[in-house]
């Protein structure tokens, strides 16, 4: 698996997927997040599926891989195809509609079966705009997300509400992560790894071992 | 499949891994499978309970059910293929690869390779660059010890051992590029061109030994998926909830285009080149959706999409390609970036059409087993045409293949010819060979070897004897005035030694010792015959020993006396021609073997 550190040393190359229910604002949220835009039929990109945002975060430039998901009940067993290999996850939910919280759980559930902690989550409640129609509670949101060791976000795509923070929040815990797996395989590099480097010669020792691309074992509670 | 693989991953969460070893992390919802395996799982139990019922329940939760019994089948089933495994392994375990085999295939490879010329073409500017550095040098050698060391273990290594040391060259070799004092004064862009090169030449040599290997299942699953999708290719863009506005002479255009796109995958060959086709394929979906939506599309429009394009498109060799990308490209590349996200689309469609139910289309299962077994054909025109088109495109592909069983039939059939020719020459050889070997042989054997051995122990003493007690010192004259009786006497003899065969390899033995050893002068052999055929043979080393014979016309024609008697007495003797026979035959053999080695020597 691929180094989610730049093989320059300087930066770092993350996945993030969006998951969700259709029509809880995945992509509005992406769209809001790096084109700035809203609902606007004057987008400068051909898709809204895939989105690159690059940033810098304490001096080291971070490049982001927004991945859009198609969130229609019948494709929702593909999820794992998706997620393989991400850095980070955002489970996006509709905090008017109930169901897509329940949704949210299952997926949460299932990405922590499936890549443990090897993977920074952030759960989303979008269309705080529309507060009056809540129907999820802010504390039953925050206590699950607590206890699954994910961050939790109020946010809304159509005010731009919360949207750069969260991004921003995730990137510094994916950083986080990043650099954690990559102390822990210098540390535990053995021969096993090397088994297979091809290129043993002088400079052998320089080469890194390989390292996982997931992040951020430091889930709270688990 | 999807085995791109961490060893710290492995040794830190080798418990989560999908119990199917594929490297790929498991779900204790999943029976412990991974999504993929799980899924595979599920489908060949389904085909296993009933082919035809495709809208049985094959959500996660339901099926669980009814695994039991199709979990021990599934078992079994795995047990078998190990054991498949094991068979295939040993059978390929060869003694060690010789070093000649590898180097010999490499440069079968290198050879006259088209793809790799383009390859090189297209790069013409980077290796221009590069050219008589010591950086030229040491890609050279890094790309070269990575494709020995597949070569190597082609073999002898699972298809997933061999995706990860591509995987760790990929890693290692841009480490090289970061950290090695060689590549200091290059720019980033070039390092980038360089991997990229690196990858697409290696990958381009050895894609006839890495893609669609033997050893794997997957030409299995390409006529698996081939013919799923053959069975689907009545699900229109309507049943698949996708928004292509058909009527728009436009869009019909870009869904030819992106079928055309992902039909060449297959004929790409570097794994970013496959990449790149199925890139095509969905930026012009994209453009396509752009007509219909009005907008820029998202995922959910997108992957309905690409579904109906993969099924209209049925590609040829699907799972192979999509195992070959998986496996041989760059992971970096596949992690992020687009080329990833679209290929991680195209393997969820993939999927999805594999577990495809009524209840995904949204449809009564009554009509989706009607539309599976062909009972109702679709009323649309154009997605008839499209139908057609498929077809067509098919018969296409039948045709390639035709051709290409034609060119393997006609090497076949000139090979054979060759073979029947050499065979044909080679038995002339040996023929000639061994009338040659016969034509010579067996006037040596008796005589010259029988009869001295004898004379020559008593001889050794008879000379050291004062000259009046000198024995006859003719033999010969013996031997021909009763030739007949001697040869019975020793004969007998022959018959007395328990084994009569045993004499003719010693006198093989003795011949080469002669030959070898002629000038030596302790030599038992010292007879006046046999030594004057010993200088004689001395002088003309070179010639034959027939020609030896017709200089020495005194011993020849003894010689020749003693051997039509043998063969005279022989006749008279009922045990004699029995072995005599044997010896003939034991001594073309190895007088043959020993000639040619006689001849080598001298
Ligand atoms: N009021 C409100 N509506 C939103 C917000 N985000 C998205 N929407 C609307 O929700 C609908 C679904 O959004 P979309 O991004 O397509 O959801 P997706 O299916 O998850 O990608 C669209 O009509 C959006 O305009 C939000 O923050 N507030
Ligand atoms: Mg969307």
């Amino acid at each position: 698996m691929a180094s989610s550190i730049n093989s320059t040393g300087n930066g770092y190359n993350f996945k993030v997927v969006l998951l969700g229910e259709g029509c809880v604002g995945k992509t509005s949220i992406a769209l809001r997040y790096v084109e700035n835009k809203f609902n606007d039929r004057h987008i400068s990109t051909l898709q809204a599926s895939f989105l690159n945002k690059k940033l810098t975060v304490h001096g080291k430039k971070v490049n982001l891989a927004i991945w859009d998901t198609a969130g229609q009940e019948k494709f929702h067993a593909l999820g794992p195809i998706y997620y393989r290999m991400s850095n980070g996850a955002i489970i996006v939910y509709d905090v008017t509609d109930y169901d897509t919280f329940q949704r949210v759980i299952n997926w949460v559930t299932e990405l922590r079966k499936m890549l443990g902690s090897g993977i920074c989550l952030a759960i989303a409640g979008n269309k705080v705009d529309l507060e009056k129609d809540r129907r999820v509670y802010t504390e039953e949101a925050e206590e699950f997300a607590n206890k699954t060791g994910a961050m939790h976000f109020h946010i809304s795509a159509k005010l731009n509400e919360n949207i750069e923070e969260m991004f921003f929040q995730l990137t510094l815990r994916m950083i986080e992560h990043a650099d954690l797996m990559e102390q822990k395989s210098t540390l535990s590099r053995t021969s096993s790894i090397r088994r297979n480097v091809v290129v043993v010669e002088d400079e052998a020792e320089e080469t890194e071992p390989t390292k996982s691309s997931c992040c951020s074992g430091s889930s709270h509670t688990s | 499949m999807y085995s791109t693989k961490t060893p710290t991953l492995r040794i830190d969460e080798a418990d989560l891994k999908c119990k199917n070893g594929c490297g790929f992390y498991g779900n204790a919802e999943w029976e412990g499978y991974c999504s993929k395996c799980y899924r595979e799982y599920l489908q060949k139990q389904r085909s296993q309970t009933e082919c035809n019922v495709y809208g049985q329940g094959y959500d996660l939760a339901s099926s669980n059910k009814n695994t039991i019994s199709a979990h021990q089948k599934y078992e079994e089933k795995k047990v078998q293929q190990e054991k498949k495994y094991k068979l295939l392994n040993i059978s390929f375990r060869k003694p060690v690869t010789k070093v000649q085999g590898y180097q010999e295939l490499l440069y079968e490879l290198t050879k006259d390779n088209p793809d790799l010329e383009k390859v090189k073409t297209d790069n013409r500017d980077l290796i221009a660059m590069i050219a008589k550095t010591p950086v030229e040098r040491d890609v050279r050698k890094c790309m070269h010890s990575f494709i020995i060391e597949i070569l190597q273990n082609k073999d002898v290594k699972r298809i997933e051992e061999l995706s990860e040391i591509t995987q760790n060259f990929y890693q290692v070799f841009a480490k090289r590029l970061e950290n090695s004092a060689k590549y200091a004064d290059i720019t980033p862009e070039i390092k980038e061109k360089l991997l990229d090169y690196v990858e697409r030449y290696a990958m381009t040599l050895l894609y006839r030994i890495l893609f669609c290997p033997p050893f794997t299942n997957d030409e299995e699953k390409d006529l698996a998926i081939q013919k799923r999708i053959r069975q689907l290719n009545w699900v229109s863009g309507k049943n698949l909830e996708c928004r292509i506005h058909e009527t728009s002479s436009e869009v019909r255009e870009l869904v030819y285009t992106s079928i055309t796109d992902l039909l060449n995958m297959d004929s790409a060959k570097a794994p970013q080149e496959k990449l790149s086709c199925v890139i095509y394929c969905c930026r012009n979906i994209f453009l396509m959706l752009q007509q219909s939506v009005g907008g820029p599309a998202s995922a959910d429009e997108f992957l309905p999409a690409l579904i109906f394009i993969v099924l209209k498109a049925n590609p040829a060799r699907l799972k192979s390609n999509i195992n070959f990308i998986t496996r041989f490209c760059n992971a970096s590349r596949l992690m992020t970036g687009e080329g990833g996200y679209y290929f991680t689309n195209l393997c969820c469609a993939v999927s999805f059409i594999e577990n495809l139910t009524a209840e995904s289309l949204n449809m009564d299962e009554k009509d989706f087993n009607a539309y599976m077994s062909g009972e109702r054909v679709p009323a649309n025109t154009w997605e008839s045409a499209l139908m057609i088109c498929e077809s067509l495109h098919l018969m296409c592909e039948d045709i390639t293949l035709l051709d290409e069983m034609k060119a393997k039939t006609t090497e076949i059939m000139t090979e054979a010819l060759n073979l029947k020719e050499k065979m044909l020459q080679f038995q002339e050889e040996m023929k000639s060979e061994v009338n040659m070997v016969l034509d010579k042989t067996p006037l040596l054997i008796t005589h010259s070897q029988r009869l001295p051995t004898n004379l020559d122990c008593e001889d050794i003493e008879s000379y050291q004897l004062p000259p009046p007690i000198i024995p006859q010192v003719c033999p010969t004259t013996i031997n021909n005035s009763t030739p007949q009786n001697d040869m019975r006497i020793s004969l007998i003899e022959d018959c007395i030694t328990p084994s009569p065969t045993f004499d003719f390899p010693s006198f093989i033995g003795d011949d080469s010792f002669d030959v070898s050893k002629a000038e030596d002068e302790t030599s038992l052999i010292s007879l006046d015959t046999q030594s004057d055929f010993d200088t004689q043979q001395d002088k003309s080393t070179n010639e034959l020993l027939v020609s030896t014979h017709l200089n020495l016309p005194c011993s020849t024609e003894s010689e020749q006396e003693d051997y039509h008697g043998f063969t005279v007495q022989g006749s008279n003797i009922p045990t004699i021609p029995c072995s005599t026979g044997d010896l003939s035959l034991n001594s073309t053999e190895m007088d043959c073997e020993n000639y040619t080695s006689y001849f080598h020597n001298t």
